[in-house]
Formats: structure tokens, C-alpha cells, sequence
């Protein structure tokens, strides 16, 4: 049980992730980005290419990897969201779903659909607790996720670009009255969604195979991370992913794979019908 | 005769032009996102097929059925939707298609699970409906009917206030419109025509497998919905037949046509915020009956009409022990007042002394924390503001909030909604009490346009008036549902002096002549004196003043309030309000 609790904790630090880059790009720019998987999806098949085809080490493909998500991010943020931000919130989500069909379908055609296996970038080897041993991914995993919410709770913290994103999330007409350049914000933090979402990527392929649909399912967890963590809420991304990696796989073994994510679905609607902001997020009285 | 693969390829726009219509009564017209529609597509389609072939009903009774069925699946996803928008409701709609998705793979028994369901032959008055022409032939004719409802109640009061919800929900709200139901009302709707879609599809693919009602096909929906246009019926056939053509036309490889559609909502969405529709708008609009030129007893034509369904004498307002907090901070402590029937009472008190959060409670946006206010025998407070809108209130707001996207004629047809009784079916179809509640309410609306003297902008768009006008719209709204009290917010801000004074004149002529009580909260002194036989003057959500303008103008509480000082201290000042 512990030994699945764990496995769970694994797959949802990578929702985490995603998760996260979900809700800060909502919380900034106020678009959910239903393409951010396709963008992980792209950015993992680049640094497959350049580890086998290119013969490029880990770390340098790793950063392409992550350049390549930045730079796409930044494009469909810059050209195809800012023009309709103030248009009403369904143009926004047809939007990121038309960048979804061009990610998606472009992927297929320039790599193919067949499923391929991805290597485990470090082998920091495994990890025995008690009686039984964590993997090599699911360890990379999790620790990568500790290290990078860490950094970006200091880049919160600490940084002025930090606060400039808090302040711009919270009051987007006072930041820029106060001299923030809010369209600075919105690129840095699509560009950090897109961090996050590489990475995401390299760390579940492993696991999960590489093809272009690959993300999908990832990105639907994520979606539901955010829901149950309250989608305002920057811990309740990191919460309601770990939460869901864990619910998933104990569901997963002890009633069916194929309710699982039926199982997923439905607890998500059940949130979002009694406590639709989740479990950290707040409830705002709107005044007319 | 038209050769069987562009038959074929006809046959797919008319059904996709169905669903295109149902997903655009959704999210064209009432706002509300659904990435879910294949799950809808798939309920229709497989009850339809296992229907006729289970319980060997004959086509039309199974595309009824799947309507029906779908219907009610669409009031079970709608119950999540009334709390829900924006990206929540798409999450929550893409969760119900894939819980749609499994279900069909777990019911093998059912729906063949993995192996897929055969549709059955069908046949409609001796017709074999596999012969493609015929099929052609049944599924427009079907499809003709259903525009033709869809059409006819996107005209109506329904339409309007899905429009309405769309655009301002506090306002929605305040015009009698129930805002939640309205929600259900429009899921249901088009849960209903694509079911109907569905039963169509499984005609038209012959084989029914779980697979192909997936997420892709959901994004496909909404592209021909975005593409040809939101809110635009014509829109529906539009990007149905983008939909079906770009691939025939194009390119054949899979991939590459995704691609194709991936950019062009890109590209629509970016330029065509209206839709491929938005072209056809250039041609010459179809107008409604055309307003008359001024005569000289227009004005008085246009009162008469007003009153003519006058309401008896309103009822007396009394509020007693209002108390709200908002996070610790006591908003309204303990506020007390009362408006006498057809009297016109002024609210006034500085900036954040709780003069909104008043009507906002009244109207039924807050709940109150304690106190009671009557409207005759009526207690209002703890009801919901479509409710109250039934029971005589209207309101108008600082900041007009008027329903953007439509008219000027359609914003003070929406103020009528709560004198609406037709039903949806009733408006689809045009029923007697439809059209006759359309005429009264159109009567009324051309006497408000002449006594607004706004005649000649009745269709143009709400966004495109100034800011003047805009308030004149609101006020008229107001006044369409025959209120018994009117709550007016500011009604003067933002005007120059002369749109003030007119502003005066009418709204002392709504309160006498059609003998509704008037709560005015407004700044503007002179506004206040002249309209005004009572004044209550609060700070810190507590009365602190009653009386007439000029009593309460001198009253030393009340000009502590606005200059924080007593008077005496002041020199050679005259205490102004």
C-alpha cells in the first residue's frame, strides 16, 4: 500500500507541475492554456531527437527542450492570447484549443504516432524505504518537483519579477499604474508555464512512453489537480496533484484501470458542483 | 443529380450543421462553454440506434426518443453548469464526455463495447432510408424544422434573455430573468438538437464505435460553431460546411487538415470575432418594423400606452434594522427608512456609506445579515432578484450595465421578461400567447423609445452608444416590467446639467403617471430637491437623517458626514449638501 501511495505521490508531482503551470498562467493572464500539454509534448519529442538522433548529452537536451517550450509559449501568448484578452473567456478557451489541434496534429505529422520509449535522464539510482524500492523515475520525479517548487516559491519571494507577477495576478490595473510592465508579466510567466510544462514532460515520458498523445491524459489530471486544489491557488495545484496521483493509482489497482479516470472525472464535478473552489482557494462575493 | 461521395459529404453538413446549431444556442447565446459535445453526439446516436434495434421502434419514434434521452442527459450536465463558467465549465463538460466515453466501452452488453454497434436498417413511409438520397432528404427536412424553432426562439424573450445572461448577469437578474434556469434551459435545448444530430449520424455512418466521440470531435464542434459564428443561426450551416468541406477540399492526410482547422480558429478568432457570419452581416439588415417620424401627439400617445396596463397604487416600502458585514466590516448597521406609496425618496450619504450595498440587498444580490423590508405585505429580503423583479422591483445601475450585443429595442424588451409566461416550446413554435406577449411588449418598448425620445437608435447596438444614452436605456429598461419601485442608482452621473434636468422631468412623469414609488441614491443636489419629498441621509450604514431635502440639507449630522466638520466652524458658509 505504502509502495503504491508512493508510486501515486510520483505521477502526481508531475500533475503538480503541470498543474501549476495551469494556475499561474491563469492567475496572471486569466486564460486556462488547454494547449499547455501539447507544449510539453513538443518540447519532450525535441530533447528525444537531440538524445538520439543528435547524441547530445542529458543537460544541454534538457535545456532545448525547455527552450523550445518558452519559445512557443511566448509566441502563442504574444500573438494569439494578448490580442483577445478582453474578449469574453470562451474566445480565450477556443483559442488555446485551436493552438491544442495545431500542437497535437503538427506533432503526429512531423514525428509520427508511434509510441517509443524515453530514457531516464539521471540515474540517480533507486531509493529503498522499508520494504520496498522506489524507481529511478518516480525518485527523479519527485525530487525534481521539491526542487522546483522551492525555486519558485524564492522566485516569488524574493525576486522583483516575483512580485511583480503577485501583484499583477492580484490587481492587474493598479500593477501597471504602479510602473509594472504587465506585459512583461505575462510573458515571463507563460515563459515559466512553459518551463514547467518541459519538464513535466521528461519526467512522465519515461513512464509513460513518448507520442504525441502522450499528454493528453497529463493534461486532464492537471486540470483536475487544479480544480480540487481551487484553481486561484498555487499550493492547491501542488496539493490537488499529489492528491490525485494517489487517489489514481490506489482506484487504478483496486478497481479497474478503465475507472480510473472516469472515477477522476466525476470526483472533479462533485468538487466543482458543492466547492468550486476547491480545497485552498476563496470564494469571492461579487458587488454589483 | 448530385453524385453519391458530394452526397455523402452534404448528408455531414447537415448533420453537423445540427449539432453546430445546438452547441451554438449554448455557447453563442447564452455564454456557457461545453468541450463535451461529442458525449451529447454519442447519446443520441446510440440510443437512436439501440432503440430501433432493440425495441424495433421505427426512425422518427428513435430520433425522438434520442432527443429525449439526450435532453435529459444535457439537464444532468446542466446541473453543475448553473454555478460554472468560463474554463470551469468546459473542465466540467470535457469530465462528463469522457465519463460518457468509458461508460459506452463498459456496457458491452449494450453498446458492443470495444466491438461497435451496427445501426439497423431504417425505412420511413416505405422509403429505404439507406439509399443515400432519401436519407439526404429526411435529415434536411428534419434539420429545416429545427432551424426553424431554433430561429424562432433565439427571436423570443428566451433568446433574448440568454443573450442577456450572457452579457450582464446582475442585470439579467434584475429584469426577471432566472438566471440559473435560464442556464439548464439552454443545455437542455441544445442537448435536445444534438441528440436529434445524433440519431441523424447514425443513420449517416451506418456503425456506431465509442472512438470516434472523443475530445478531437468536441474541438471540432466548437470550431464550427467559432468559425461560422457564435450566436449567429446562419453561422450553424457556415462552419458546418467549413468543417466538412476544408478536408474534401484541401489536403487528404489527416494530420495536415487538423492543422488546417487548428489555424483557422487561430486566425477567425483572432479577425473574425463574429465568424465567417460576420461577413454576411455586410449584406443590408432585416429590421424590424420601421418607428414612425415624431408626431406631434407622439408623446402623449406613448404615455397613454405606458399607463395604459397600469398596476394599482404601489404598496408602502419599510425597511427596519438592515444589518449586512462584509469580512468584519458592518456595511449596514441597523439601517431603517421607509418610502410611501408613489413617493420619491432620496438616498444620500457620502462615498462608502453603504447607499448600493442598500439596493443590493433589496434587490437580492446580499443576503442580510438581520432586519426585515417590506413591500406591502411582501418581504423582500432572503429572495433572488429575478423574483423580486416579479414582485414590482425594478432598478437601474451607475453603471447602466446594459446588455452589450443587443439593441436598444431588444435592452428594453429584456426589462419586460418577467411579464413573459411562454414557455421555450411555446416560443419555438410561435404559439398565440408568444406572439401576442412579443406585441404587447414591443408596444410598450416603441412608447419607452418615444418618451426617451431615442426612437431613431432602437437597433443599434447597445456598445455603441454614449454613455448618456445609455443611462436613458437603463432607465427605460426599468420601467418596462411596470415596476411598483424603482430603485435608481446614480441615474444622473456622468451627465451635463441639461440631460440632468430632462432626466428630472422623466423621472418625476414615471412617478406620477405610472404611479410607481421612486428610491433615488444620487449626488446631485438640485436633482434630489426637485424630485425629492423625503430624503434619508445615512453614513456608516446607519440613517442618521430624515426628512424634507431642505431639513435634512441643514441637518448638522449630515454635514459632518460630507465636510467632517460642524458648521460653526466653518466660515460664512452655507451648509450645502
Amino acid at each position: 500500500m505504502l509502495e503504491l501511495v508512493v508510486l501515486g505521490l510520483a505521477a502526481g508531482s508531475v500533475y503538480s507541475l503541470l498543474a501549476l503551470s495551469l494556475v499561474l498562467v491563469d492567475k496572471t493572464s486569466g486564460v486556462v492554456n488547454f494547449a499547455q500539454g501539447e507544449i510539453a509534448m513538443f518540447a519532450t519529442f525535441v530533447s528525444f531527437y537531440l538524445l538520439t538522433s543528435g547524441g547530445v548529452a542529458a543537460l544541454p537536451a534538457v535545456l532545448a527542450a525547455v527552450a523550445t517550450a518558452v519559445a512557443i509559449a511566448l509566441l502563442v501568448e504574444r500573438f494569439t492570447i494578448r490580442p483577445i484578452l478582453h474578449r469574453p473567456e470562451a474566445h480565450a478557451v477556443i483559442m488555446t484549443a485551436g493552438i491544442f489541434l495545431i500542437l497535437n496534429a503538427g506533432a503526429g505529422w512531423a514525428f509520427g504516432s508511434v509510441p517509443r520509449g524515453y530514457p531516464t535522464l539521471l540515474d540517480i539510482g533507486a531509493l529503498r524505504i522499508g520494504g520496498f524500492t522506489i524507481p529511478p523515475p518516480q525518485l527523479l520525479t519527485l525530487v525534481t518537483t521539491a526542487v522546483l517548487c522551492l525555486a519558485l516559491w524564492a522566485l516569488f519571494r524574493f525576486t522583483r519579477l516575483g512580485l511583480a507577477m503577485r501583484a499583477t495576478q492580484q490587481n492587474r490595473r493598479a500593477a501597471m499604474l504602479m510602473g509594472v510592465r504587465v506585459g512583461t508579466v505575462f510573458s515571463a510567466t507563460w515563459a515559466l508555464g512553459g518551463v514547467l510544462a518541459a519538464i513535466a514532460g521528461i519526467l512522465i515520458a519515461p513512464i509513460t512512453g513518448l507520442s504525441p498523445q502522450f499528454m493528453v491524459p497529463v493534461l486532464v489530471s492537471a486540470l483536475a489537480a487544479a480544480v480540487i486544489g481551487g484553481f486561484g491557488s498555487v499550493e492547491g495545484a501542488v496539493l490537488g496533484g499529489l492528491l490525485l496521483g494517489v487517489a489514481q493509482v490506489l482506484v487504478g489497482s483496486y478497481l479497474s484501470l478503465n475507472f480510473q479516470e472516469a472515477v477522476t472525472f466525476a470526483v472533479i464535478i462533485a468538487i466543482l458542483v458543492t466547492r468550486p473552489q476547491g480545497l485552498l482557494g476563496t470564494t469571492r462575493q461579487r458587488p454589483v | 443529380m448530385i453524385g453519391g461521395y458530394n452526397l455523402f459529404l452534404l448528408k455531414g453538413v447537415v448533420v453537423y450543421a445540427l449539432v453546430a446549431l445546438g452547441l451554438n444556442v449554448l455557447l453563442g447565446y447564452s455564454g456557457q462553454v461545453s468541450l463535451g459535445h461529442a458525449g451529447l453526439l454519442a447519446v443520441g446516436a446510440y440510443v437512436s440506434a439501440i432503440a430501433a434495434d432493440r425495441l424495433g421502434v421505427p426512425i422518427v419514434v428513435a430520433l425522438v426518443l434520442a432527443a429525449v434521452a439526450t435532453a435529459l442527459v444535457g439537464a444532468l450536465l446542466a446541473w453543475p453548469a448553473t454555478r460554472l463558467s468560463g474554463h470551469y465549465l468546459a473542465i466540467a463538460t470535457l469530465g462528463f464526455a469522457i465519463i460518457i466515453q468509458k461508460a459506452l466501452y463498459e456496457l458491452p452488453g449494450l453498446t458492443g463495447g470495444r466491438n461497435g454497434l451496427a445501426v439497423p436498417e431504417a425505412s420511413l413511409l416505405g422509403l429505404d432510408l439507406q439509399v443515400a438520397a432519401f436519407q439526404y432528404w429526411f435529415a434536411l427536412a428534419i434539420a429545416l424544422l429545427a432551424f426553424g424553432f431554433v430561429l424562432a426562439l433565439v427571436r423570443s424573450h428566451v433568446g433574448r434573455g440568454w443573450v442577456a445572461l450572457k452579457d450582464s448577469v446582475p442585470a439579467a437578474a434584475a429584469c426577471g430573468i432566472d438566471v440559473p434556469r435560464y442556464r439548464v434551459k439552454a443545455f437542455v435545448v441544445s442537448a435536445a438538437l444534438t441528440g436529434v444530430a445524433g440519431s441523424l449520424f447514425s443513420l449517416h455512418v451506418g456503425f456506431l464505435s465509442a472512438d470516434s466521440f472523443n475530445l478531437e470531435l468536441s474541438i471540432a464542434f466548437l470550431i464550427a460553431v467559432v468559425v461560422g459564428g457564435m450566436g449567429s443561426v446562419l453561422g450553424a450551416v457556415l462552419g458546418a460546411a467549413f468543417l466538412i468541406a476544408m478536408p474534401a477540399l484541401l489536403v487528404d492526410e489527416a494530420e495536415l487538415q487538423e492543422i488546417v482547422y487548428g489555424v483557422a480558429i487561430v486566425l477567425v478568432v483572432l479577425a473574425l470575432p463574429r465568424g465567417l457570419a460576420q461577413l454576411a452581416e455586410a449584406l443590408p439588415r432585416r429590421r424590424s418594423a420601421p418607428t414612425p417620424p415624431p408626431q406631434p401627439d407622439a408623446d402623449a400617445d406613448a404615455w397613454t400606452e405606458l399607463t395604459r396596463a397600469n398596476e394599482p397604487p404601489p404598496p408602502a416600502l419599510v425597511v427596519e434594522d438592515m444589518r449586512i458585514a462584509f469580512d468584519g466590516v458592518q456595511a449596514l448597521d441597523g439601517l431603517s427608512f421607509s418610502v410611501e406609496p408613489g413617493q420619491a425618496v432620496g438616498l444620500m450619504g457620502p462615498n462608502g456609506a453603504g447607499k448600493t450595498t442598500v439596493f443590493n440587498v433589496l434587490c437580492g444580490y446580499y443576503r442580510a445579515d438581520g432586519g426585515t423590508a417590506r413591500l406591502g405585505e411582501q418581504e423582500l429580503l432572503g429572495r433572488a432578484p429575478h423574483e423580486l423583479a416579479r414582485a414590482g422591483l425594478a432598478r437601474s445601475f451607475q453603471q447602466a450595465l446594459l446588455f452589450q450585443d443587443l439593441s436598444v429595442r431588444d435592452n428594453l424588451l429584456v426589462g419586460a421578461h418577467s411579464r413573459f409566461e411562454a414557455g421555450v416550446v411555446g416560443a419555438g413554435v410561435r404559439s398565440r400567447r408568444s406572439r401576442a406577449e412579443e406585441r404587447g411588449a414591443a408596444a410598450r418598448a416603441d412608447a419607452v423609445l418615444a418618451v426617451l425620445e431615442l426612437g431613431d437608435r432602437a437597433d443599434v447596438r447597445a456598445r455603441e452608444l454614449p454613455f448618456g444614452q445609455r443611462k436613458l436605456v437603463d432607465l427605460g429598461r426599468a420601467v418596462m416590467g411596470r415596476p411598483r419601485l424603482l430603485l435608481l442608482d446614480e441615474p444622473a452621473a456622468g451627465l451635463n446639467s441639461a440631460e440632468t434636468a430632462r432626466l428630472g422631468g422623466l423621472i418625476e412623469r414615471i412617478r406620477s403617471e405610472l404611479g410607481c414609488s421612486v428610491l433615488l441614491i444620487e449626488h446631485d443636489t438640485e436633482l434630489v430637491m426637485g424630485l425629492c419629498s423625503k430624503v434619508v441621509a445615512i453614513d456608516f450604514g446607519e440613517t442618521i437623517a430624515t426628512g424634507t431635502p431642505a431639513e435634512v440639507r441643514r441637518n448638522p449630522k449630515v454635514v459632518e458626514a460630507y465636510l467632517g466638520t460642524q458648521p460653526e466652524e466653518m466660515v460664512g458658509t452655507d451648509a450645502r449638501g
